[in-house]
């Protein structure tokens, strides 16, 4: 059974009278542990496309299953708990919470999913420390760099041992020695057995995923095979 | 509730604490201002409702006076019949009170009280309905008076209009004759007097006699023996009484004036017109606290607000980590209203110490009903913030939060 399955879906925006289709006929199946890398320009929808697999956003039609459940059925509720216990995400404006520090960002979404106290502080201190900040624990979000900001999102995004990770453009802020760090942690994530939904700009960074699905500007939508660099 | 979920309001409102502080200290203002106004409306309210009470159940005390020695009564039996004809609903105990003083064995000066009483006098005063007893031939008399009347007493001064008496009948001076009755028989439970100058005076030293036998021996110099009360009716009440007392007063002035003053006694009168006045100002002073408070609760409604707006991003980040739309509310409530409750509380503290510990010239009924909706108030604008919330909540789409591309509305 795949872990994501999305078949046939549309998107549409309603301003008013006015309509604007974001993507159409876009299917797409991603399994347990994969990576895949959605790409396409500006506006074509990439965003949105992760959005609604990360089940923050519907779709206006099609369906959406995850592990064989139609999402599109769901509640508010029973999406949030899909949200916080099987899915991580990764922000290329990081979006940590600046009145939280390091840990407490890190244990926010252990805390809503009702992780005790004491477990909640031990495996984020453990997650702080695999991404290399165990020292800042103790700092807030002005307090550190766009790299660390950016490491503390990715040790957020594994607080509830997800089973993918979706990433918006996580390297698109950053430096070019950041990037790169922030995309190897990524890809040792993935090799440990997390899937990865990458959304990316970075043709290089795409290249490395196993599959990419290409958005194009039109309202349609295909999936190509991965380049020849792989 | 989910304990992180409060740990979490309860962390933000402490990294937030000069903000909270500002708005729990605005909120103390304002709830203790209004515990303060409604205090004291509540006083003069009760106050006001306790003196209406007390003016529905007074006696107004009439007296007269004479300008000179004048041969008329200040109130004759027919004007007397035409008040209680003009106002069926009012009660007036109506006597004319003669002291005799008298010795005892051990030679102790005494005072008894021959009172010619009417029908309201006995009903009024004794709770003895004898109808028809003003104008009758019956005498009611205790035990010490009819020692008295038997010579078993001594006489000292007597300045009641009797000749004399035998077998258990009172001769007059006109000749007419009245049979004595023991006080028993008014049935009454009485033991003292509790009414005018007769206060405390014991019931075994009165003989009740009736009121038209003393007419015929009127003399100018009794005139302020006459003692009218005026108990307007029980659908009277405290506003109406006055007036119907003052409308007798006029009857009485247009048939004696020019012979008599009347004088009424009207302390309550006037205290309750103060209190009209205290009452007035406290609903001004109510209604421009209420006025305040609305105009508090609005702009502090509208800081949550405008607080939790600029949080739209953060909150968008809360979803995608798997908070719902519940505990996201939940946790805005708690914020907002936490520290809102704790001013309100202090606000209502602080009005009750002030109240108790600096205000003297009037007693200020404080009411802890009063006190909790004070209190209560200051929940208010979290809820309206959270109500607003509630339906942006409900709006609120994560991916454009964190795309920044629409504004959350």
């Amino acid at each position: 059974m795949a872990l994501i399955e999305l078949a046939d879906g549309k998107k549409v925006y309603r301003d008013g009278d006015r309509e604007s289709v974001i993507f159409d006929h876009a299917s797409l199946r991603i399994d347990k542990g994969e990576f895949v890398s959605i790409t396409g320009r500006s506006g074509s929808g990439k965003s949105t496309l992760l959005h609604i697999l990360g089940c923050m956003d519907r779709l206006t039609s099609g369906t959406y299953r995850f592990k064989g459940a139609p999402v599109s059925a769901m509640a508010d509720g029973e999406l949030a708990r899909i949200r916080g216990r099987h899915f991580g995400f990764v922000f290329q404006s990081f979006h940590l919470i600046d009145e939280f520090t390091a840990l407490e960002n890190v244990e926010a979404p252990m805390g809503y999913a009702g992780v005790p106290r004491r477990e909640r502080r031990e495996r984020a201190l453990e997650l702080l420390r695999r991404v290399g900040l165990a020292d800042k624990a103790g700092h807030y979000p002005a307090r550190l760099s766009g790299g660390q900001q950016q490491r503390v999102a990715i040790a957020r995004a594994l607080a509830n041992g997800p089973e993918v990770i979706f990433a918006d453009e996580p390297t698109g802020s950053l430096d070019r020695a950041n990037g790169e760090m922030i995309e190897e942690l990524l890809l040792e994530l993935n090799r440990q057995g997390t899937a990865l939904v990458l959304v990316t700009h970075d043709g290089r960074l795409a290249s490395r995923a196993g599959r990419i699905f290409v958005l194009e500007d039109r309202p349609a939508a295909g999936e190509m095979k991965p380049p020849k660099m792989r | 509730m989910n304990r992180y979920i409060v740990s979490k309001a309860m962390k933000l409102m402490m990294r937030r604490w000069k903000l909270h502080l500002l708005f729990a200290l605005q909120m103390a203002a304002g709830v203790a201002t209004i515990c303060a106004c409604a205090s004291i409306h509540h006083t003069a309210a009760l106050q006001y409702r306790d003196l209406m009470a007390q003016i529905e159940g007074t006696v107004w005390d009439v007296t007269a006076a004479a300008d000179r020695p004048t041969g008329r009564p200040p109130l004759d039996l027919d004007q007397y019949a035409k008040l209680k004809a003009a106002y069926p609903e009012a009660s007036l105990p109506f006597c004319i009170a003669h002291p005799v003083h008298y010795t005892t064995d051990g030679n102790d000066i005494r005072t008894a009280w021959f009172l010619f009483a009417s029908d309201d006098f006995l009903k009024t005063v004794l709770r003895a309905d004898k109808s028809g007893f003003e104008r009758g031939s019956a005498a009611y008399a205790g035990d010490e008076v009819r020692a008295v009347l038997d010579g078993r007493r001594t006489i000292v001064h007597r300045n009641i209009p009797i000749e004399s008496d035998a077998g258990g009948e009172l001769i007059l001076a006109d000749g007419a004759r009245l049979s004595v009755l023991p006080m028993e028989e008014l049935g009454t439970n009485l033991v003292r007097f509790t009414h005018q100058d007769l206060e405390n005076v014991p019931l075994d030293r009165v003989a009740l006699l009736p009121l038209a036998s003393y007419y015929p021996h009127f003399k100018p110099e009794d005139a302020g023996r006459f003692k009218l009360s005026i108990k307007p009716g029980l659908q009277a009440d405290g506003e109406e009484a006055p007036r119907s007392v003052m409308e007798m007063l006029g009857l009485l002035l247009e048939w004696n004036g020019k012979d008599y003053n009347y004088y009424v006694r009207t302390f309550q009168q006037r205290m309750l017109l103060s209190y009209e006045e205290i009452r007035g100002y406290a609903s001004v002073a109510a209604a421009i606290a209420g006025l305040c408070l609305a105009i508090v609760l609005i702009g502090l409604t509208a800081v949550v607000g405008i607080m939790f707006r600029r949080r739209r991003r953060a909150l968008a980040v809360c979803s995608a980590l798997g908070a719902g739309r519940r505990s996201l509310l939940a946790e805005l409530w708690l914020e907002s209203s936490l520290p809102s409750l704790a001013g309100g509380i202090t606000g209502a503290i602080a009005c009750s110490w002030y109240l108790s510990a600096f205000v003297h010239t009037v007693t200020i009924r404080q009411s802890p009903a009063i006190m909790a909706a004070a209190a209560a108030l200051s929940l208010l604008p979290g809820c309206l913030a959270a109500g607003t919330l509630a339906l942006g909540i409900r709006r609120l789409k994560p991916l454009e939060m964190l795309r920044g591309d629409r504004e959350w509305r």
